[in-house]
């Protein structure tokens, strides 16, 4: 049970119908969904990416993922989205306890708040961010007087990350923090645990399929920025120009390149995405 | 009754003759370089007020995107490139006759300073203004390889590295300070208007609208000619109203609005053959 709640928290569908035991007896009308009305969607679902794979000649992915273009772009991607993931883990775990612990004003504001990058357009964040941390921007102007110049660096790629994807963490915390029983968290500390061993010893273990779970997400949010972080951090090979912008760039200039990026990052989310189900299918 | 099969009839015999008159509703589709935007959106109202029936409506991005999505099958009825090159690959991936293509304007680069550099004064076309470019601190925004843009100003540099008061040091230090390659020219000007950059190469064109920038003329020896050619597509659907209106842009309404916009004209006349077609193109 706590297993879905926590899916729907973070969005993921979880296969009710085939997870739990309790659950598979309630596919008692299948009258109501013949296989045929669901083709449409499958194959519109399937093909585009049935036809990447066709397209891309899979024995010489290898041959253009080494060519320098591409291989900078993959180490850009994967030191970046780290670091993006890692700083939502500092950042985002206090702000989810904190939602999770404490009542107080504007409580619904704020989550709406946390709700919103997951909903702005890419293009948008990324504007916003040239507003706020740009050369002219609120903060970015006394930054840049102080000497400390944020766009068209690898760290804009990692706020560009940071913004568009944390969310996906913080939302997937929330859900996990909220059902870790607060019972058990006050019986710890009456056994004379302190704030930090409950923490570590009885928080984080109650919630770790959700937390993880948010945090492969984010991961792979990260990775796949691009709206976001061409405006913001710009393009340029091996300082800003992540897989997504080569993507993007190969299609003119290499489409062999683009194709074997593109096949990659699909293999990877298809991979997250089925360790993030299995990750939340194991605590049942 | 019979009335109403007359009209039926009419009505789905219309579409299907070959040569039938162009309805009111006829929509040429231009795909136009970015650097285009605004002389083609003048241009396509004078054209229509001009009594013609139809619309013109526009796809403007980088030549190269244009050309790889025509490649890609996407229905088009004129490409209007921003080099040679780039209408090559249309013409390469089939979807454009060799013959039919023409060159209707030219253009130049010039450097264009981003809001708070230079002391927001015009620097004058001089040399030693330019040495300035390529020392250390300045942040230069450039078109991409795979844009015109980018290929003429990696042309323009190739002339800087042979002149003998700029040589190579000048283009190393020019590419040392470059921050981002952008897809299109109009990204360029974006990152100057927001000040994010202190310089870009962008065509003579683009800055005549955009009076608040500072700007630097490139002197004669090291600029290059950029060429416009125009073409219909192969299987375009309004051949007669898109044909009406390239030669719009070739009669003397057409060049004062080009013109006006900063593009010349006179290339026309130096390649001679090409536009002898186009009756109203004499003058040229």
């Amino acid at each position: 049970m706590r297993t879905t709640e926590a899916a729907e928290a973070m969005r993921i569908p979880v296969d009710r119908a085939g997870g739990g035991r309790r659950a598979s007896r309630r596919l008692t009308r299948p009258g109501l969904a013949p296989f045929w009305s669901a083709v449409p969607m499958i194959l519109f679902l399937a093909l585009p990416l049935l036809a990447l794979i066709w397209r891309t000649d899979l024995a010489d992915v290898g041959t253009h993922l080494a060519q320098p273009v591409a291989r900078r772009a993959i180490v850009l991607s994967l030191w970046t989205s780290a670091t993006a993931t890692l700083l939502t883990v500092l950042l985002g775990t206090p702000l989810a306890l904190l939602m999770t612990r404490r009542q107080f004003r504007g409580r619904r504001a704020l989550d709406t708040l946390i709700d919103l990058p997951t909903v702005l357009p890419p293009a948008v964040a990324g504007l916003a961010l040239l507003m706020a941390f740009g050369r002219r921007g609120m903060l970015g102007q006394g930054l840049s007087v102080a000497g400390i110049e944020i766009a068209f660096t690898s760290l804009a790629v990692i706020l560009a990350q940071l913004f568009v994807a944390s969310p996906y963490y913080i939302r997937a915390a929330i859900g996990g923090l909220s059902r870790s029983a607060v019972e058990l968290e006050e019986a710890a500390a009456l056994d004379g645990a302190d704030g930090r061993q409950i923490f570590r010893f009885v928080t984080v273990p109650l919630a770790r399929a959700s937390l993880l779970g948010g945090l492969v997400m984010t991961w792979a949010r990260a990775l796949g920025d691009f709206g976001a972080t061409i405006l913001f951090a710009g393009n340029y090979p091996g300082r800003t120009q992540t897989m997504p912008l080569a993507i993007y760039i190969g299609f003119e200039l290499d489409l062999d390149v683009a194709l074997a990026l593109s096949v990659v990052l699909m293999a990877t989310a298809f991979a997250i995405l089925l360790l993030v189900k299995w990750l939340l299918g194991r605590t049942d | 009754m019979l009335l109403l099969g007359g009209l039926l009839l009419a009505g789905c015999g219309g579409p299907a003759a070959g040569s039938a008159p162009v309805s009111e509703t006829a929509e040429v589709t231009v795909f136009a370089a970015a650097s285009l935007t605004d002389v083609f959106q003048e241009a396509a109202h004078s054209f229509s007020s001009g009594g013609r029936t139809g619309n013109v409506v526009f796809n403007f991005a980088g030549s190269q995107q244009l050309a790889g999505q025509l490649r890609e099958g996407a229905r088009a009825d004129i490409f209007a490139s921003a080099d040679e090159m780039q209408m090559q690959a249309a013409i390469d991936a089939g979807r454009i006759g060799k013959g039919s293509v023409k060159t209707f304007a030219c253009n130049q680069l010039m450097i264009g300073f981003g809001r708070r550099a230079a002391d927001a004064s015009d620097a004058a076309p001089e040399v030693e203004s330019l040495l300035k470019l390529a020392q250390p601190g300045h942040k230069i925004v450039v078109g991409a390889e795979a844009v015109p843009i980018g290929q003429y100003t990696r042309r323009f540099l190739a002339n800087a590295a042979q002149d003998e008061r700029l040589g190579p040091e000048f283009r190393a230090g020019f590419e040392a300070n470059i921050v981002s390659e952008e897809q299109n020219v109009r990204g360029i000007l974006s990152k100057l208007q927001l000040g994010e950059a202190d310089a870009g190469v962008v065509y003579a064109s683009d800055l005549v609208g955009v009076t608040e920038l500072p700007r630097m003329e490139i002197p004669a020896h090291l600029n290059i000619s950029a060429i416009y050619p125009i073409a219909l597509t192969r299987d375009s659907k309004q051949p007669e109203q898109a044909a009406a209106f390239v030669t719009f842009l070739f009669s003397e309404k057409g060049a004062a609005v080009l013109e006006s916009h900063g593009f010349s004209t006179h290339c026309r006349a130096e390649r001679p053959g090409e536009t002898s077609d186009f009756a109203d193109s004499g003058a040229f």
